[in-house]
């Protein structure tokens, strides 16, 4: 647990300003260049109050009445109210940026998500997923509000004082320009070191996360098994691992920003000196040395506030590797270019299906079977035989490796994937319900459904009467995963939520495993009388659940053993009769 | 907001040679600073009353000495600052695992599990500002402008008296909008934790959104939730924005009166002319710390509102609080006895009791079968059994020793268990079973696996056998696989008391029989509690407790129960025909 992350290891390396990395931020064009518009008025404004105070001191040292000074002042006071007027405008449009930055890439990250499929989010870690299209967007818009949209305004401002100082003194001008390249320059300064540490960073970030969202789901496991004080001991390495990360990570900043600290002092250090003796040998004038004394300061300024969110956005960099890793991500299925209408007929056929998720291992094999429309058939078989695996290629999470999967007659490659799953309802094996009402769930099925279908579908799958007794009924929050409810309790709104979507074809994987038998036994009443004249596809251990179908296919190893009416196969079938058997003995 | 930054100061004590260092590093730092701005004004200065180059020297040779040290003090203050900042945040997170830990199962209201993530990273990050860009800044604040205030005094009082009221203000700057500062944050810190929950909840859910056709109305929830956030960082950063306004306009004034003071001095020949630059440098000086404190101060409401989600699960009481100093286990039997007494319970205050009045025992060795309807009470009893709560009234004996008694290690040493829902860490199948004996060696993993119908799959089926990682929730293993695992997970546990809550709902005919018969192995000796619908299961308990509606309907043997024809029989009755 305690292996070190290799540096921003295998990840493809994201430099501070590739082209794909400032796509991310085209939606913020026009808020970008208002941006860089404010960012340089405001060093324009700061120029205006240097000059005008340098002319406040000339008139003092001139000897010249200090009224004199007033017309200066009231200079100074105007950019001084611009400049706040300015500095809140920034603000704003900083915000205003991030907003046209994040939501238009979230969603995009989603729409991904869901086009890469429950394939994905199976083998991927949840958290780490999280920080990506949460925490990583949020560091995108750091990098493009602050970084981005600061870097033209302040390298022009710079650029433009200057210019103006070396029109007052070459010499001194050239001395400050110097300075200013040398500090545009840190950051080439341990670049290596600083994206290693930055991908460091993120990387134990995203795995942090991930490992605690982990413990924050297994908790009550790992209490019940007494581990979970060595478990946050093994979370508190982490940590501090994370911590290692942390200050190696902002050890080089801080060097960088102490590398220019320094130049920026010595810089204006030198010119003020360098002014002083000039003026003492008569090569400079008074007005000259106070310009310098005072504007010095602000061509770096800007630069060295450049820095700052430099050093902000600069983990962006790295989460923007796991933001394009998403991106890239091939997904298991691709959506047709050319989507067929839906078939007249809900038939079901696997064709020669061939189909495993790592690579190698077949977990179904030339599977060939068929449900003709408005048949129920039964899959049984034992546990890991691939039952579930049918019901995935069916709804098209993973398209089969050979062989092909029709609908009507009609490959389910042809039809767009929306269309497909709106054929099928489902109630998976392992049920998911939604933080949210009880209702909200219900109405996954079908989104605009009224209270009256509602209440049927739950009275039809047996939960009416349960639901009806929490505390607000319909209306009642369920945890996460549904944790305020049992698990018969979920189970029925699973069922009652495949119910109501009352698609054509209907498929049952183990749907009723958690279910006393005396609701068992309602509930199938309720689910034959709706397979009736539906395509049926039901999975069961129990046999009394799949002895009615009209056809129940016996999977063994990925391929049908034997296919016919329980009664054939009671005839035909010794693995069936082996099962049947099981049944009877553990009655 | 003050109140939310309350417990941060607390977790400060252990470092404070840390902040020492840092105020120190920090102190000095800020005054060579304005040492070099006001030497080179002092030299700029002189240069225009005419000094001639070698009186311009010593200033200049001060300059330059003073260069560096300034650039590396700023370095070990700004080092020493985040090391203490990140050492701190690994002991919040600490605590807040503690927090968990001692909380679960219970969900805080409104927490879920992407929201609690999000406090750990998130919300813990945030506190950086407050640890390492407030606490020695504020120091510095202090001490620097007092300096730079004196030495303005020294140059002439009425300097000083000009910029004193203007340090003052720009130091309160943050606290005018306080109250909005500590609103702001909180909203920022809510939405930013729902965001997370939903996106928590878009991966785990994408199945099902995916197979109902939701991705559109999920799209829709978290541009909402993204909006929500969006507004609150808008609100956040206006205010900042104005705060930020308000404060450069307030130095700028400072340095306006400086410069028009000083002006009326010098004309007046109050002030010599040479000093000139050099007050008005040190009036920019002196607010300069000031300005860098007021830059962090503004960030406080966020600090602030992450501070209070942070330690409302750090300081969140136990559902079953510990005993303060648990009795030592008496030296107990091999096999225990449990004993419920009038146990009544509820999940909340305003929910119905999930049990009342539920009083059974079960002898040291005896396997006991836990029926009823779904939703009656069955799993409860087994999380009482757990101490995940505690009864509201009543007691939970384990060889006559109420469980409110007993250190939480103990109690979970006497207890194995399969839950109802099952939990695989995203690691190796090795390392899930392990998890019911850490340091269990491969052999006793493969006898445990075994025992629960798992090794063959394990090795004959998972590409890498023993070392296949399962995935999250065990979402790459099949239904059956999951809750093989588990079993063998909790065969290797060893403990004297076995719970099975339907351990085999989703296991085929054949394998439930070959698991009844090796169960039936492993529970003797051990005090068992086996939920079951089935029949099947049923029948291998020597007895049955049927639960109706979290009361104890009947107890007694199948046989004995059917012929009674109550409860048990009605909820059998479709298994037997
Ligand atoms: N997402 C996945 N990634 C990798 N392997 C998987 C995944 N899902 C299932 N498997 C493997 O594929 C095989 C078939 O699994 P499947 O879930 O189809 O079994 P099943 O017949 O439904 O079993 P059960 O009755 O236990 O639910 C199993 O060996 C399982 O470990
Ligand atoms: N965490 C919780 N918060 C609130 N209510 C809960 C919680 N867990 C369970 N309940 C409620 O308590 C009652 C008993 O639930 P329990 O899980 O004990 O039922 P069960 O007998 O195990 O049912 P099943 O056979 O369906 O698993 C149910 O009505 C359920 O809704
Ligand atoms: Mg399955
Ligand atoms: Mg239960």
């Amino acid at each position: 647990m305690t292996t070190v992350i290799k540096p921003a290891s295998s990840r493809q390396r994201v430099a501070p300003l590739t082209p794909r990395l400032l796509r991310l931020a085209a939606g913020a064009r026009g808020w970008l260049a208002l941006g860089t518009a404010v960012t340089f008025a405001i060093t324009a404004t700061h120029v205006g109050q240097g000059i005008a105070i340098a002319q406040a001191l000339a008139v003092v040292f001139a000897g010249r009445p200090w009224q004199g000074v007033l017309v200066p002042l009231a200079v100074v006071s105007g950019m001084l109210v611009t400049r706040a007027a300015l500095i809140w405008a920034r603000e704003l449009v900083v915000a205003a940026t991030g907003r046209a930055v994040k939501d238009s890439l979230r969603r995009r990250l989603y729409a991904k998500l869901f086009e890469l499929g429950p394939g994905y989010t199976a083998a991927n870690r949840t958290g780490a997923t999280q920080a990506t299209v949460v925490d990583g967007v949020e560091k995108i818009d750091v990098y493009v509000s602050r970084f981005l949209s600061q870097l033209l305004g302040a390298a022009l401002g710079a650029l433009a004082i200057l210019a103006g100082l070396v029109l007052v003194d070459p010499l001194i001008g050239g001395v400050l320009f110097a300075g200013a390249l040398a500090i545009t320059a840190t950051p080439l300064l341990a670049r290596r070191l600083q994206a290693e540490r930055a991908g460091w960073f993120w990387g134990l970030w995203r795995r942090l996360g991930a490992d605690y969202l982990d413990v924050l789901q297994g908790m009550t496991t790992l209490k019940a098994f007494g581990v979970s004080r060595e478990r946050g001991r093994e979370l508190a390495r982490e940590s501090h691992e994370f911590y290692r990360a942390s200050i190696g990570f902002v050890a080089v900043a801080n060097l960088r920003t102490g590398a220019m600290g320094l130049l920026s002092v010595a810089g204006v250090s030198l010119a003020i000196g360098l002014g002083a003796v000039r003026l003492a040998i008569g090569q400079l004038d008074v007005l000259g040395l106070l310009l310098v004394l005072l504007l010095a300061r602000e061509a770096f300024r800007p630069l060295e506030e450049l820095q700052k969110a430099y050093h902000s956005a600069y983990p962006a960099i790295s989460a923007a590797a796991g933001i394009f890793e998403l991106l890239d991500a091939s997904p298991a299925v691709t959506e047709t270019r050319h989507p067929q209408p839906p078939p007249a007929s809900s038939s079901i056929s696997f064709d020669g299906v061939s189909f495993g998720y790592r690579g190698g291992q077949d977990v179904v094999s030339d599977l060939s079977f068929e449900v003709e429309e408005g048949r129920t058939v039964a899959i049984v078989g034992r546990s890991g035989a691939g039952k579930s695996t049918i019901v995935s290629l069916l709804l098209r999470f993973f398209d089969p490796g050979a062989g092909r999967v029709l609908l009507g007659g009609r490959d389910i490659r042809e039809l767009s994937l929306a269309r497909l799953r709106g054929l099928i309802s489902v109630v998976a094996q392992d049920t998911y319900l939604f933080h949210g009402t009880v209702r909200d769930n219900l109405l996954l099925g079908r989104p605009g459904a009224d209270a009256g279908q509602v209440e049927a579908a739950a009275v039809a799958a047996g939960a009416h009467d349960f639901i009806t007794r929490l505390p607000e009924g319909y209306d009642t929050v369920v945890g996460e995963r549904g944790a305020t409810l049992s698990g018969g309790e979920r189970q029925r709104i699973a069922i009652a939520r495949a119910l109501l979507k009352n698609a054509p074809i209907l498929v049952l994987d183990e749907a009723t495993s958690s279910i006393d038998s005396a609701h068992e036994a309602e509930i199938q009443h309720a689910l034959d009388r709706l397979a009736a004249g539906r395509t049926t596809l039901v999975i069961a251990h129990r046999l009394s659940t799949v002895r009615d179908a009209d056809r129940i296919l016996l999977l063994d190893q990925g391929r049908v053993a034997a296919a016919g009416t329980h009664a054939e196969l009671l005839e035909r079938s010794a693995g069936y009769q082996r099962l049947v058997a099981a049944q009877a003995v553990s009655r | 907001m003050i109140s939310g930054l309350r417990p941060l100061l607390a977790v400060v004590r252990p470092y404070r040679l840390h902040l020492t260092g840092a105020i120190g590093s920090g102190v000095l730092d800020q005054a060579l600073t304005v040492a070099i701005a006001a030497v080179g004004a002092w030299v700029a200065g002189a240069a225009i009353t005419g000094a001639g180059v070698a009186q311009l020297r010593p200033g200049l040779i001060v300059l330059a000495c003073l260069v560096i040290p300034r650039a590396v003090l700023a370095f070990v203050e700004s080092h020493i600052a985040h090391d203490m900042a990140f050492r701190i945040l690994v002991d919040i997170r600490e605590r807040l695992y503690a927090g968990f830990e001692r909380i679960a199962p219970a969900h805080p209201k409104g927490h879920r599990s992407g929201d609690l993530a999000s406090t750990v990273m998130d919300d813990v990050e945030r506190l950086e500002v407050f640890f390492a860009h407030t606490l020695s800044p504020l120091c510095v604040a202090v001490v620097v402008p007092t300096g730079s205030v004196a030495a303005l005094w020294f140059i002439h009082p009425v300097l000083a008296l000009v910029i004193l009221p203007i340090a003052a203000l720009v130091a309160f700057v943050p606290t005018w909008l306080r109250k909005r500062a500590t609103v702001q944050g909180r909203a920022w810190r809510l939405h930013l934790g729902r965001l997370n929950a939903t996106a928590v909840d878009g991966v785990q859910g994408l199945r099902e959104i995916a197979t109902f056709g939701q991705e559109e109305r999920f799209l829709t929830r978290l541009g909402e939730h993204g909006r929500d956030l969006n507004q609150a960082q808008l609100a956040h950063g206006s205010r900042v924005g104005v705060e930020r306004a308000a404060t450069d306009l307030l130095i700028g004034l400072g340095v306006v009166g400086v410069l028009a003071g000083s002006a009326i001095l010098v004309a007046t020949g109050v002030m010599p002319v040479a000093l000139y630059p050099t007050a008005v440098v040190l009036a920019a000086a002196a607010l300069a710390p000031v300005t860098k404190l007021s830059d962090a101060a503004r960030e406080l409401g966020v600090v602030a509102a992450a501070g209070e989600r942070i330690f409302a699960v750090v300081d969140a009481p136990a559902m079953a609080p510990e005993p303060a100093s648990p009795p030592p286990l008496p030296a107990l039997p091999t096999a225990l006895d449990v004993s419920f007494r009038d146990v009544s319970f509820r999940y909340g205050p305003d929910l119905p009791p999930a049990v009342s009045g539920v009083t059974f025992d079960i002898a040291a060795g005896e396997t006991v079968a836990l029926v009823g309807h779904s939703g009656a009470g069955k799993s409860t009893i087994t999380n009482l059994l757990l101490r995940f709560w505690d009864p509201e009234s009543g007691s939970v004996r384990i060889a006559g020793n109420d469980l409110r008694d007993l250190a939480d290690q103990e109690l979970r040493k006497l207890i194995s268990v399969v839950p109802q829902e099952i939990y695989l860490l995203n690691r190796t199948v090795a390392e899930n079973i392990a998890l019911g004996r850490p340091g269990a060696n491969q052999e006793q993993i493969e006898t445990a696996a075994r025992a629960a119908l798992a090794h063959d799959f394990i090795v004959e089926e998972l590409p890498d056998g023993y070392d296949t990682v399962v995935g999250e929730w065990g979402a790459r293993v099949s239904g059956g696989q999951r809750q093989r695992i588990a079993i063998a997970r909790a065969l290797l546990r060893d403990a004297p008391i076995l719970i099975l809550d339907e351990p085999v709902s989703n296991v085929d005919a054949e394998s439930e029989r070959l698991l009844g018969l090796a169960m039936a192995r492993v529970r003797a000796g051990r005090t068992t509690l086996l939920v079951a619908h089935r029949l099947s299961t049923i029948r291998t308990a020597d007895r049955l407790i049927v639960l109706d509606h979290g009361k104890v309907a009947e107890i007694g043997t199948h046989a004995e129960l059917v012929a009674a024809g109550g409860t048990y029989a009605r909820l059998v009755r479709h298994q037997l025909q």
